[in-house]
């Protein structure tokens, strides 16, 4: 049997050697390269790909196993996750690939504002108004979701192309999906227990358009909690 | 598991499965690792009633577990049911998809089947890597009344009213203790009735378990029930497992083969083999046999599916495929015994057959839309296409050839040698590939180009393209092109004779039992007949924290004494059952 053990450093999630010798036979080519050859569209100076960082420390889930310090970057203008095999070649150059989304359950990347934990979304008809199926950065999970959505406005800037990041965060409470804005738009988000909310962000002074992500979880969890 | 008392041996073929197995190993070297002969999983085999008549449906549950702690655990996701008949022949099989730690299925007993008891046995692929006798079994009683009646054979018994007390409770504990309680002593028909259930440990402390519970009249009971809801299995001691020629199955079915040289029947090592369905959704998956010639694939389908296994460079042509069978055609363990029936409950059974005949007369008629599970969506396995190019969209054109230059400009189609092939321009530099793309009809890949565009106009559908290059399981394809036709069955091409083509019954479908709710006075009087013999069916309840739950479920228009069953298994492995006596006058 021809068997190529996976090149990248694995950790089960799952502590199984059943999964290891399942994913051996099965699938021993490697899990990751499987999509279709990434182009580039854009000057390097303004590239869309998250993180910066040329040699980045990314993870991601496939078939409950978790592949890590293997080079992702996510396209967050065209919501892509790319994928980087050094032994993927051409010309000496390395090839992305577009790691197709279907089989992706999960991939974490280093971002400035810390560990950030993706997953490919989808939302039905009446969601969709707000939100579109693809990747998001998931905060908070479970009944009361926390998610931000990591995007791109394309722009010409002194005649040159430049893809400006920014996110935006939203609140999915009881399946009705709410964008955070303001102290506004959060508590409208907790409707049923806005008195509560509103005291907690007064308490703890925080300031909904400014907070980071820990604040606005730490609302959620006190909201879940009560 | 204990088997019931009429179930004879039958030869023991241990020995035998144990040298396969041994040399089976050899061709594994993946199973060589340490530890994985320890690792042993077991099944808990529920049904809704011991006594069946034909044309009616099993409704079964199974709870994987540790074989060693005898925990609910989650390792392989399929789960194998067959049916055996007294001579050990398969008469029923199932494949089951249990993605978490219990799962449900059902089957329709065949009205060709004989009158007799059959073995109900379950495993997992890995499973089968260990003796037969750590599955899971379960006897029924069939009863088919229009043919071999004389073959049963019939014990005489003091005669016993059927239930007489209702508050009548037995309860038997491996460490679960359940509680059942009635809203009220006794029903009317087309009433409902409240059921609380309680599971706590010996202990005292409440506890969360996974249960079923089965509600059917008594005679559908076996009197030894009780005997066979030991989930321990006999064969637990630490004997070293069989070699493992079999892998676990962690996501669907691994459909499993040798690719061999027709003229020689030497494997085919080292060969790079496509797995295809046929269908509008390309499923392709890809693989290079081992040095004996093996391959395995995953399999996630349900229902019956036209498979297509064929090497991807068309110049190989001297092959044939020889798939393993999925179930162990091994039955090296007891089989269920003759059946003898009850003089004194022969009327009562009478009655049971007379139900059946009713409730599938007007079934139709009482569940016209039953639930069905919805079929999972379909991708591509290269998503969604740069280019999806739908025929109706454009004005008619007479020959695929046509539409191609005029609608797919990225494609062109060349002539190399006599025979047209086709070439994808790269949307990266617009410059065209070297190499021909992967070239699919209907999912499946094809490259004979010339019969392709000879299908007729009317039976194309669409075309999908990718102008990139595309990678997938070691290979990077330049292109690929996707002929879809109306009907998604290949338009009537002539596939290379060696290809292995064949219909192939995936993953079984699940069902949901469901049974009448009379909440109103229009539904309570409706003149449709009601003899459920199963009166309601729950493989799924779960007691909470607080050891509690409950269900509610309506009687039918029979009278007389059913039997409520409860049975199954705490997180922590502990196992217990309870039955009660229910009465609807």
């Amino acid at each position: 049997m021809v068997l190529f053990s996976l090149s990248l450093a694995a950790q089960q999630p799952e502590p199984s050697a059943l999964q290891d010798l399942y994913l051996d036979i099965l699938h021993p080519s490697d899990a990751l390269l499987n999509g279709r050859e990434y182009q580039y569209y854009f000057s390097q100076r303004q590239s869309p790909l998250i993180p910066k960082d040329p040699y980045p420390s990314t993870s991601v889930l496939i078939r409950k196993k978790l592949y890590q310090n293997v080079m992702l970057k996510y396209d967050i203008y065209k919501d892509l996750l790319v994928y980087y095999n050094p032994n993927n070649t051409f010309n000496n150059m390395i090839v992305p690939v577009i790691v197709n989304s279907n089989i992706i359950e999960e991939f974490t990347l280093q971002l400035p504002s810390g560990q950030a934990r993706f997953r490919h979304l989808a939302f039905s008809e009446d969601q969709k108004g707000l939100l579109s199926s693809g990747f998001y950065e998931i905060v908070s999970d479970g009944a009361c979701k926390f998610i931000i959505d990591h995007n791109a406005i394309k722009k010409i800037q002194n005649g040159e192309v430049v893809y400006q990041y920014k996110t935006e965060r939203y609140i999915i409470n009881s399946g009705i999906v709410h964008r955070i804005k303001g102290k506004k738009s959060l508590l409208k988000a907790f409707s049923d227990q806005e008195a509560e909310v509103n005291k907690y962000l007064k308490t703890y002074k925080i300031q909904v358009k400014l907070a980071d992500k820990e604040q606005i979880k730490g609302v959620l969890d006190y909201y879940t909690n009560e | 598991m204990r088997m019931h008392t009429d179930i004879s041996l039958r030869p023991v073929l241990r020995k035998t499965v144990c040298l396969v197995g041994l040399a089976l190993l050899c061709l594994h070297p993946g199973f060589s690792q340490d530890g994985l002969q320890h690792i042993k999983e077991s099944l808990y085999l529920q049904t809704d009633r011991d006594l069946y008549v034909v044309g009616e449906q099993v409704w079964m549950k199974v709870n994987k577990l540790n074989a060693h702690g005898n925990k609910p655990d989650n390792i392989s996701k399929m789960v194998y049911i067959e049916l055996l008949n007294q001579a050990g022949y398969p008469v029923n099989q199932l494949k089951l998809q249990v993605p978490d730690k219990s799962g449900y299925a059902s089957f329709t007993l065949a009205d060709t089947l004989s009158s007799g008891n059959y073995l109900l046995r379950s495993y997992t692929s890995w499973m089968k890597n260990f003796p037969a006798l750590d599955f899971s079994f379960r006897t029924i009683s069939v009863i088919n009344p229009f043919r071999n009646l004389e073959k049963i054979g019939v014990q005489r018994s003091v005669p016993v009213l059927e239930g007489e007390d209702t508050s009548q409770l037995v309860s038997t504990d491996n460490g679960l203790l359940l509680e059942l309680k009635f809203d009220r002593p006794s029903y009317g028909t087309r009433e409902r009735v409240q059921v609380g259930i309680q599971a706590i440990d010996s202990s005292g402390n409440a506890v969360e378990a996974d249960l079923s519970l089965s509600i059917a009249r008594s005679i559908l009971f076996n009197d030894q029930r009780a005997n066979f809801h030991d989930p321990v299995h006999p064969s637990g001691k630490d004997e070293p497992a069989l070699p493992s020629p079999y892998l676990p199955e962690l996501e669907g079915v691994v459909l499993s083969g040798t690719l061999l040289n027709s003229i020689t029947d030497e494997p085919i090592g080292n060969e790079d083999i496509v797995l295809s369905i046929v269908g509008k959704t390309a499923r392709c998956q890809f693989y290079r046999t081992n040095d004996t010639g093996e391959f395995y694939f995953n399999l996630d389908d349900s229902g019956v599916q036209e498979l297509v296994i064929q090497p991807l460079d068309s110049a190989l042509s001297d092959y044939y495929v020889e798939l393993e069978p999925d179930f162990l055609n091994v039955y090296d363990h007891p089989l269920s015994g003759p059946l003898y029936l009850d003089t004194t409950k022969l009327q009562a059974l009478n009655q049971g057959i007379i139900n059946m005949q009713i409730e599938n007369e007007y079934k139709p008629y009482r569940h016209p839309k039953l639930v069905s599970t919805p079929e999972p969506l379909e991708y591509d396995f290269y998503g969604d296409a740069e280019y999806h190019i739908q025929i109706s969209d454009y004005i008619p054109l007479k020959t695929i050839r046509e539409v191609i230059k005029e609608i797919v400009p990225m494609v062109s189609v060349r002539v190399r040698d006599g025979l047209n092939f086709l070439i994808v321009e790269n949307g990266v530099d617009n410059v065209n590939f070297d190499k021909a793309p992967l070239v699919l009809v209907d999912g499946v890949p094809f490259d004979d180009v010339d019969q392709i565009l000879n299908i007729s106009l009317s039976e194309l559908e669409s075309i999908e393209v990718i102008n990139l290059k595309y990678f997938l399981d070691g290979h990077v394809f330049e292109g690929i092109v996707h002929f879809v036709t109306v009907e998604g069955k290949m338009a009537g091409l002539e596939v290379d004779h060696a290809v292995f083509r064949q219909a192939y019954t995936a993953i079984s479908k699940e069902s949901c039992f469901s049974s009448p709710v009379y909440n109103s006075d229009s539904l309570k009087s409706s003149p449709l007949p009601d003899f459920r013999n199963t009166l309601y069916w729950n493989p799924d309840l779960h007691t909470r924290e607080d050891g509690l739950t409950s269900l509610e479920f309506y009687t039918s228009d029979e009278t007389g004494y059913y039997t409520v069953f409860v049975e199954g298994i705490s997180t922590e492995g502990k196992s217990g059952y309870i039955y009660k006596k229910l009465l609807v006058h």
